[in-house]
């Protein structure tokens, strides 16, 4: 996965090629991301297409963030299929 | 554990880690020359006489000492 | 510029401040020089890093808004420095390096066949904090060896701005102008890429993914002719031949060069002989400043068609080839497949040779390669051994089906080369020991190299030469004219002809003093004061010592002096009548000869390149003891053997 900068200053998009719609969707509802909401770092969640678009809370900066947000991201689609976050894109049994 | 520096010329592995014990710099530095966790590496030629061997790996050939290549665990053959 | 920043203070070239500075960045082989000789032209210039062996090539380039100052950052894989050479180019960026400026804005040189390698160059880059572009070279290569890249995409996945450039066509070069005037508005992405050896993997493997990037094929051609080139046993015949034809050329086409410059000079001498007379002006012009100059331009052709020839060998990607076939052998002297084409170069001379280093990532293998440079045979000691083994063998004697004098000379070629080999293997196990930085060497795929880029590198290393060799040759040349000239000895000299009369002022000027006075210092070596006085005037090149000796002979017989040479006898002291030039005073000659470091022009090099008095003072001394060692050592064994 990797961020690209979103509609605005404060939305970041992880992109993750090569996966369904439907698997990103699951990912989004983690919780290690549904922690994130809770404690305020992001306003919100939500899968697109390719992507899982992350919002920043009031008063945060992704320099600070950035980090936990990556991890939190990089749990979710790890639980939803483990390897698929690091490894290389054509080992996951589902890519195209 | 199969050391890279092992493997018979010809041969194509997957890395599966870089040796724990070897100093962090060098670590650093074989990652960098992409000898990475999960990438293929083909032994391409070795020199006679334990010289330096070439390796191709991301895409490049890159000439490496045994004692080097002796740093990086690889998998089975493939 | 401050000076700690360059050598020597040139004002008019290096940016002024306040003009923006762009920093190139980029691996080895990346075409990231092509793009700075495209941006910057011959508006460039190379000095060093303070403190360190690293060059640092700075220009001007001109963008649709004025100029900006670009620097190529020496190539490197990783901005995780291993050595304090490679510690500089970060310092550099980081703005930590006493006297240079931090660059305004980074441009990342990415060859498009290595992206996945060289993308977390690219990582590492952005974590900088710094306006950065990449520019993605060998797109040409890439699609015909069957690779993939969207561009566009590629640039949206890594949130900064990618320029598509294909050096042969210039194409991208005007964008990548055009782009450098404004950093401020280059693209930026939310946050750096991970620091995470890991995850900054992964970061690249999804990128390239969004990017539609697939690998090229191994380029077919290479894999062919590697086959051969480097084939255990091919691979080493085509080297020896390779290496052969090297030398070859450097010796054989260089020679009729240097006639024409020696009659071109000798021409010019002779109208200042005319037009300005015989005086003192006239023989300070004719002599000094014409024969100093013929001492610099005696190495010129040499110089410029070795640097030509490797850097042809370079920009084809043979030397890589050639570096890892030496490597095995290197290793058994502490040094690298590398050191090589710097010990290579050290054969026409040891000045070429020791900036050829450059490439050593090594500090302490550079040192050591430098230090052992000077004992590589070079082709100023090729005059002196011609007329010593001249003396020694007479010509046409054969050892059986080979010429003596050439096994002679092919002699004193091994003992400097394995000399340097030995020497470079003490230092490293001593002074010079040890150090973390791997040896590896990319084989890149063979590429027909631009003639621009060969010529203009190639001029590069030339001009170099020229300014701190030349200074230095044309100099000691001038001051060991003046000391052989004077004191003119107009009385005493009236009435003898022109040989007896230069003869006279000859053995007593300020050099034939010199060389009295040092007499006694190698008695022992079977030296007398006019042989002495030839090493004196080897200081500044060592041919010099032929023609001193010449000059010196050309008194007792002005139409052959080197018979004369060859019947002198000792003038004065215990051996008076003795032939001079007997086997173990030639022998002993020959020796010193192979192992003294007595090029001025070397020594002075040696500093530059290693930022300090300390490694040439080391040599010269280290180099002086052996030279004195090894030479009475052989006068002795020459003695028992020929008595």
């Amino acid at each position: 996965m990797h961020p690209v900068a979103g509609p605005d200053a404060a939305t970041v998009r992880w992109v993750v090629p090569h996966e369904p719609y439907a698997f990103l969707a699951a990912a989004a509802g983690h919780g290690a991301l549904r922690e994130l909401v809770a404690d305020g770092t992001l306003a919100g969640i939500e899968a697109l297409a390719t992507c899982l678009q992350t919002r920043l809370g009031p008063e945060r900066r992704w320099a600070a963030e950035a980090d936990r947000v990556r991890a939190a991201v990089r749990a979710a689609l790890e639980a939803q299929a483990p390897g698929c976050a690091s490894g290389p894109c054509g080992s996951c049994p589902r890519s195209a | 554990m199969t050391r890279l520096a092992d493997v018979r010329s010809g041969a194509v592995v997957r890395i599966e880690a870089i040796d724990p014990e070897v100093a962090p710099l060098l670590r650093l530095r074989l990652t960098h020359l992409g000898f990475r966790p999960g990438e293929q590496v083909a032994v391409v030629r070795r020199a006679p006489f334990s010289g330096p061997a070439v390796y191709r790996i991301c895409d490049y050939d890159l000439c490496l000492r045994q004692e080097h290549a002796a740093h990086v665990i690889v998998g089975v053959e493939q | 510029m401050s000076a700690a920043c360059h050598d020597d203070p040139a004002p008019e070239r290096g940016a002024p401040t306040g003009l923006r500075r762009i920093a190139l960045i980029g691996s080895p082989n990346a075409g990231k020089t092509t793009i700075f000789n495209q941006l910057t032209g011959l508006r460039a210039h190379t000095a060093n890093y303070p403190g360190v062996t690293v060059t640092r090539s700075e220009g001007m380039a001109h963008t649709p808004a004025g100029r900006v100052a670009v620097e190529d950052v020496p190539g490197t894989y990783s901005l995780s420095a291993m050595s304090p050479d490679e510690q500089v180019v970060v310092d550099l960026l980081d703005g930590t390096l006493p006297g240079c400026p931090t660059p305004d804005a980074l441009v990342v040189v990415l060859d498009a066949t290595t992206l996945r390698r060289s993308l977390t160059l690219a990582a590492q880059a952005m974590a900088r904090h710094q306006p950065t572009l990449v520019a993605v070279t060998m797109l040409d290569e890439h699609a015909a060896r069957g690779g993939r890249l969207d561009l566009p995409a590629l640039a949206e996945a890594l949130g900064v701005g990618v320029v598509g450039v294909i050096p042969p066509s210039g194409e991208g070069i005007a964008e990548l102008r055009a782009r450098l005037d404004r950093p401020q508005d280059w693209a930026e992405p939310p946050f750096p890429p991970p620091a995470d050896s890991e995850e900054q993997t992964a970061w690249v493997r999804s990128v390239l993914a969004a990017a539609d990037y697939h690998a090229p094929r191994p380029d077919a051609t290479t894999r062919a002719v590697d086959d051969v080139l480097l084939h255990p046993l091919w691979g080493g015949v085509v080297f020896v031949a390779v290496m052969f034809a090297f030398f070859q050329t450097i010796f054989t086409v260089a020679a009729p060069i240097q006639d024409t410059l020696q009659r071109g000079l000798g021409w010019l001498a002779e109208q200042v002989a005319d037009h300005v007379g015989h005086g003192f002006v006239g023989a300070f012009l004719s002599e000094a400043v014409i024969g100093g100059v013929g001492s610099v331009l005696v190495f010129v052709p040499q110089v410029a068609l070795l640097f030509l020839l490797i850097a042809l060998l370079e920009g084809l990607g043979y030397m890589a080839r050639a570096a890892y076939l030496m490597d095995r052998i290197m290793a058994a002297t502490g040094l690298d497949g590398r050191a090589f084409v710097a010990m290579l170069s050290s054969f026409a001379c040891a000045v070429p040779g020791i900036m050829a280093t450059r490439t050593i990532g090594s500090s302490k293998t550079r040192i050591a390669t430098i230090l052992a440079a000077p004992l590589m045979p070079c082709s100023a000691r090729l005059p002196v051994y011609v007329l010593l083994v001249g003396l020694l063998v007479p010509s046409g004697t054969r050892w059986g089906p080979v010429q003596a004098q050439g096994v002679a000379m092919f002699a004193l070629y091994v003992l400097g080369g394995l000399s340097a080999m030995v020497s470079a293997r003490v230092l490293r196990s001593t002074v010079l020991r040890g150090e973390l930085v791997p040896f590896y060497l990319e084989m890149p795929p063979y590429r027909m190299p631009r003639l621009r880029s060969v010529l203009l590198s190639s001029w590069s290393s030339v001009r170099m030469f020229l300014r701190k060799a030349g200074t230095i040759i044309f100099g000691t040349a001038v001051v060991l004219w003046a000391l052989l000239a004077f004191p003119t000895r107009d009385a005493e000299t009236i009435g003898l002809d022109q040989a007896h009369a230069s003869a006279y002022v000859l053995e007593h000027s300020y050099a034939a003093q010199l060389g009295r006075a040092i007499e006694p210092v190698f008695e022992p070596l079977g030296f007398d004061w006019r042989i002495d006085l030839g090493l004196v005037g080897a200081v500044s090149a060592r041919e010099v010592f032929v023609s001193t000796l010449g000059q010196v002979w050309a008194a007792t017989d002005p139409e052959d002096p080197s018979a004369a040479l060859a019947e002198a006898t000792y003038l004065d002291g215990p051996r008076a009548g003795e032939p001079l030039f007997s086997a173990p005073t030639v022998v002993a000659l020959l020796v010193w000869f192979v192992y003294a470091l007595q090029c001025m022009s070397t020594v002075a090099v040696m500093r530059r390149e290693t930022g300090s008095w300390r490694w040439p003072a080391l040599a010269l001394t280290y180099l002086t003891l052996i030279a004195y060692a090894a030479a009475w050592l052989a006068r002795l064994i020459t003695l028992a053997v020929t008595t």
